[in-house]
């Protein structure tokens, strides 16, 4: 028997939530609950309207939209997404559907997945699974919790159409623009052992389908010893080991860090394309903090330079090709706007606009609080792209400098919107963000609040 | 709201009165006054480390068999029904994670039903009485196994919680500031009042009005004190990050070197990582369905970072609490005040009546380890901070609520600072973390579940365990042969507790030998 207790019989007015059937299913279960909070969310709304109309709701209650978008687009359950796919792929729309299977105390164990499917305005569409695991085999600590051995497995299917290709190398011309269509189907499983004091090995295994369809005008301009591989369909295993190191994250002071990978690209079918790739990057920043809690050394340096932060980064990618095997094109990391992986390097070229087996690419940001929570940022890129290592010192390199607009919040930067020139092929806008779980957007970890889907 | 006072509630004022007695032998509480700097005894730094979303029962309330004074629960002394009339008792098999895959509702409404709702009473009481029971059919109705919401957590499965809890206070009569979920809640901590919101909406903080927005740390910087909240990281962000502004902030590593180098603010707020990482570090506020052994390491590794220097433990007082029950189940009911906030909800709702009870632990060296029943919210922390650093809240804090609340500066003893430190039992291990067969922190040890809850062979009080050391440092300074010749540690029962009080007070006062009966 269902007795009820009603909200005027306490004197209030408010709505209350549906009642769901338990259920075992995770989909089910994770579906009957979101329709549970949004049904209470548009409930509130529509009582905050009822009150007080648009200007009242608003004013009174903008709680209760915030909460709707929130439960709308985060969280276990089916959302709609937003978002792009890769760089010129235009705004994309699409579904995903997040579920925790299974969590169990007794071994830790966490399994979640998001499914999730996108297409864009430009004919770009990409669909895929994410799962990841956490096992309780051991825990290493670090600064406070723990951590724990984590497993991700993936499947991914990218249709990307409309990609830019500029010819291979630094001295290529944007009036060789030409298009080629990529797609590419990826099963990347990734193992992650956190050893301690930051540090973390992990290896990986990914199968790899890719294919290359270049236009017309792509075949005329560039001939296959320019861009191998430009009509090959091409399947890969891909073994591969990664360190990663990640300081303690502080907001003043010094924090660093680092990965290094090796991956072995081992054709299995499609041509002579095997090559092993070598990645290092590293990221150091120093933090200076506003007073009045900074001992100040330097007083009026320190006023000066207010809440601030600054940066170094450098990034180098080698590609080696086995004996006679060279490395297809679309596998070539890329410097200019966004990269594949919506990296910014040399913000004022074109996307995608160099493209070389091996690639270098340092960068400085200095980023100051102006009036809480807008800051500003000025930023210098240097990078260059090179068919041989021995390429990649440190003369011609290509650069980028540009400003931009911070939005901090918890005393670090957010997102940004950012202007960049520099290397005489015209100057570019960018908006880069970097939102945060706790308002419910999140990364990739097997997490709670910010289960975001896939990509 | 009718509120009885029941027979444990008054065994737990005779034996409050019997440890204020007690106290008054070593010290006695004094509030600290801004007008003698630091206060006496001299509180510097105010940490706060607020959780999420565990009731006092759920967390504390098992306790009770190890801290008698405690007014927790004992195994199937509570229950709850649900709408199809199964009754769901109170255990003691909370688990780590697992057993919230649905969120436990706790927003406003939901909140009430758990605390007014009769499910299966034919004829429920008009006007409805707040009788606790409506926790069990509300997760049903969401979705939940009813019967995990009346699970509580055995004391040795959360070993940082239960050395704290038994070395130092806990506030058994602490509740949240309104029936209502974790924004509101929270908002009562920084700014003393949720300015008449109920709802959970993420950035509804950046409405504010920006002469107040900045609450308690803009007070605090007004008058030339320091405050900062310190959050994890930016994966995890903080709930503050929308109306405070940068020179606010440090990140949860900065807290630990700022303790290490005498560096901290005068007020400090400590938020814990509210989502798993990237890098596999787990989340550690004890949120539903968060891993429950994570967030008891973060409080580990937060008093440890408070010890790592004498001199900032010396003139520290932490406090650990939870933001709001989190829908998990609490026996108690929560009191009407006879005062409403400065705001009132659009709903209808004063904020006359406290939330469901929460876990409070304040450790501080100026403590001694005991229960306190005195009546504390979430307006109670910048009370506290206000009365230590700025004045009275009656007359500086800005609302109603807060300038009301109780503050902590009465739970202080003016006595030398204690330099002891609890023993942590390690946590248990992944192959003993089911309930039921956690393993024991020595296997020398007998399961504590096997111990007898009353009589002479129940375990010591930590009251008890404090009160004889004490002693036994005063038969050292008279009579230290006696003193060799009795170890006060290993004191393992209620019986040998009181033979040794017998032997050494024989030897204290003779005078007294036979005297009593």
């Amino acid at each position: 028997m269902v007795q009820e207790l009603t909200p005027e019989s306490l004197g209030l007015t408010v709505c209350s939530k549906p009642t769901v059937a338990e259920s075992s299913v995770p989909v089910v279960r994770d579906l009957r609950t979101e329709y549970r909070e949004l049904a209470f969310d548009i409930c509130r709304v529509k009582e905050d309207y009822r009150d007080a109309g648009f200007r009242g709701m608003l004013q009174r209650q903008f709680g209760t939209i915030q909460d709707l978008i929130v439960d709308v687009f985060t969280g276990p359950g089916l959302h709609p997404t937003i978002g792009n796919i890769v760089p010129e792929s235009g705004t994309a729309l699409g579904l995903s559907l997040n579920d925790e299977w299974h969590r169990a105390q007794s071994p830790h164990l966490r399994f979640t997945t998001s499914v999730e499917g996108r297409a864009s305005e430009n004919g770009f569409w990409a669909a895929g699974a994410v799962a990841h695991i956490q096992f309780d085999l051991y825990r290493t600590y670090d600064v406070a919790p723990f951590r724990m051995p984590q497993a991700t497995i993936a499947i991914k299917h990218f249709d990307l159409p409309k990609m830019p290709f500029f010819g291979l190398g630094n001295q290529t011309s944007r009036r060789d623009r030409s298009l080629f269509e990529l797609t590419e189907t990826e099963l990347p499983i990734l193992l992650d052992f956190p050893v301690a004091y930051g540090l973390t090995l992990s290896a990986q295994f990914t199968a790899l389908h890719a294919a290359s369809d270049p236009s017309p005008t792509f075949l005329s301009r560039f001939p296959e010893a320019s861009a191998p591989g430009r009509q090959s369909r091409t399947t890969y295993v891909v073994p591969g080991l990664i360190a990663t190191y990640r300081s303690p994250d502080v907001l003043y002071g010094l924090s660093g860090e680092a990965r290094v990978g090796y991956e072995a690209y081992e054709a299995l079918a499609g041509g002579p394309f095997s090559f092993d790739r070598f990645e290092a990057w590293t990221a150091v920043h120093y933090g200076i903090e506003d007073q009045p809690f900074a001992e100040a050394t330097f007083p009026y340096v320190r006023a000066l330079l207010g809440s601030s932060r600054l940066s170094a980064e450098a990034n180098l990618i080698i590609s080696e090709a086995r004996r006679h095997s060279s490395v297809p094109f679309y596998l070539q990391p890329t410097l200019g706007g966004g990269d594949i992986h919506n990296e910014n390097w040399l913000r004022s070229y074109a996307n995608y606009r160099f493209r070389a087996p091996n690639v270098v690419a340092y960068g400085l940001t200095y980023e100051r609080r102006l009036i809480d929570p807008i800051g500003i940022s000025v930023f210098a890129q240097w990078g260059k792209v090179g068919r041989d290592v021995g390429e990649l010192d440190f003369d011609r390199l290509k650069h980028s400098v540009g400003i931009g607009l911070t939005l901090r919040l918890g005393g670090r930067s957010v997102a940004e919107f950012s202007f960049a020139w520099g290397g005489g092929e015209d100057t570019r806008f960018y908006a880069t963000g970097n939102t945060n779980n706790a308002i419910g957007f999140g990364a990739r970890a097997a997490g709670t609040i910010g289960l975001r889907g896939v990509f | 709201m009718a509120k009885t006072t029941g027979r444990r509630e008054w065994l737990s004022m005779v034996a409050r009165g019997a440890a204020a007695t007690t106290l008054g032998v070593f010290g006695h509480p004094r509030a600290a006054r801004p007008d003698d700097g630091c206060g006496s005894p001299c509180i510097k730094h105010i940490i706060v480390l607020m959780m999420e979303n565990r009731s006092f029962d759920h967390m504390l309330g098992l306790l009770m068999s190890e801290i008698p004074d405690l007014r927790g629960v004992r195994v199937g002394e509570w229950s709850n029904v649900d709408d199809k009339g199964n009754v769901h008792a109170l255990t003691a098999d909370a688990a780590y994670q697992g057993q919230f895959r649905v969120d436990p509702p706790h927003d406003f409404w939901s909140a009430h039903q758990q605390i007014y709702l009769h499910p299966g009473d034919r004829t429920p009481p008009q006007p409805p009485r707040p009788d606790m029971r409506g926790f069990a059919a509300t997760y049903a109705r969401a979705g939940g196994n009813p019967a995990h919401v009346m699970k509580c957590f055995s004391p040795e499965r959360l070993p940082t919680i239960r050395a704290l809890a038994k070395n130092y206070l806990v506030c058994d009569n602490w509740f949240a500031s309104l029936p209502g979920p974790t924004n509101p809640n929270r908002a009562f901590a920084h700014f003393g009042t949720s300015f008449g919101r109920v709802d959970n909406g993420p950035v509804w903080f950046m409405m504010l009005d920006r002469r107040v927005q900045h609450g308690i740390y803009g007070r605090l910087r007004d008058r030339g004190k320091t405050s900062k909240i310190y959050y994890y990281n930016q994966q995890s962000g903080t709930v503050a990050m929308t109306f405070l502004p940068s020179y606010y902030f440090g990140l949860y590593r900065d807290f630990v070197s700022d303790c290490k180098n005498n560096a901290l603010p005068d007020y400090a707020f400590i938020e814990p990582p509210y989502v798993d990482q990237d890098d596999g570090t787990l989340a550690a506020d004890h949120h539903p369905d968060n891993f429950v052994l994570a967030g008891d390491q973060f409080i580990r590794n937060v008093y440890e970072a408070i010890r790592s220097s004498d001199e900032v433990w010396r003139s520290t007082l932490l406090l650990i609490l939870w933001d709001e029950h989190g829908g998990i189940f609490d026996h108690v009911s929560p009191p009407t005040l006879p005062y409403a906030d400065s705001f009132r909800s659009p709903v209808g709702f004063a904020f006359d009546r406290l939330g469901v009870r929460v876990g409070a632990i304040v450790v501080s060296p100026y403590v001694t380890p005991g229960v306190s029943h005195a009546l504390f919210e979430h307006a109670s922390i910048p009370a506290t901070v206000t009365q230590q650093f700025i004045g009275r809240p009656d007359i500086h804090a800005p609302y109603r609520r807060e300038q009301r609340a109780a503050t902590l500066q009465q739970l202080l003893v003016d006595m030398s600072p204690r330099m002891d430190r609890p023993e942590f039992e390690r946590a248990p291990r992944r192959s003993e973390g089911g309930p039921g067969h956690v393993m024991p922190a020595s296997w020398s040890e007998s399961r504590p579940w096997d111990r007898p809850t009353s009589g002479p062979t129940r375990s010591p009080s930590s009251l008890q365990i404090e009160h004889v050391r004490e002693v036994h440092r005063l038969l050292a300074s008279r009579n230290a042969k006696l003193a060799r010749a009795l170890d006060p540690h290993g004191l393992t029962s209620q019986r040998e507790v009181a033979q040794f009080m017998r032997l050494a007070l024989a030897a204290l006062h003779p005078e007294l030998e036979g005297r009593d009966s």
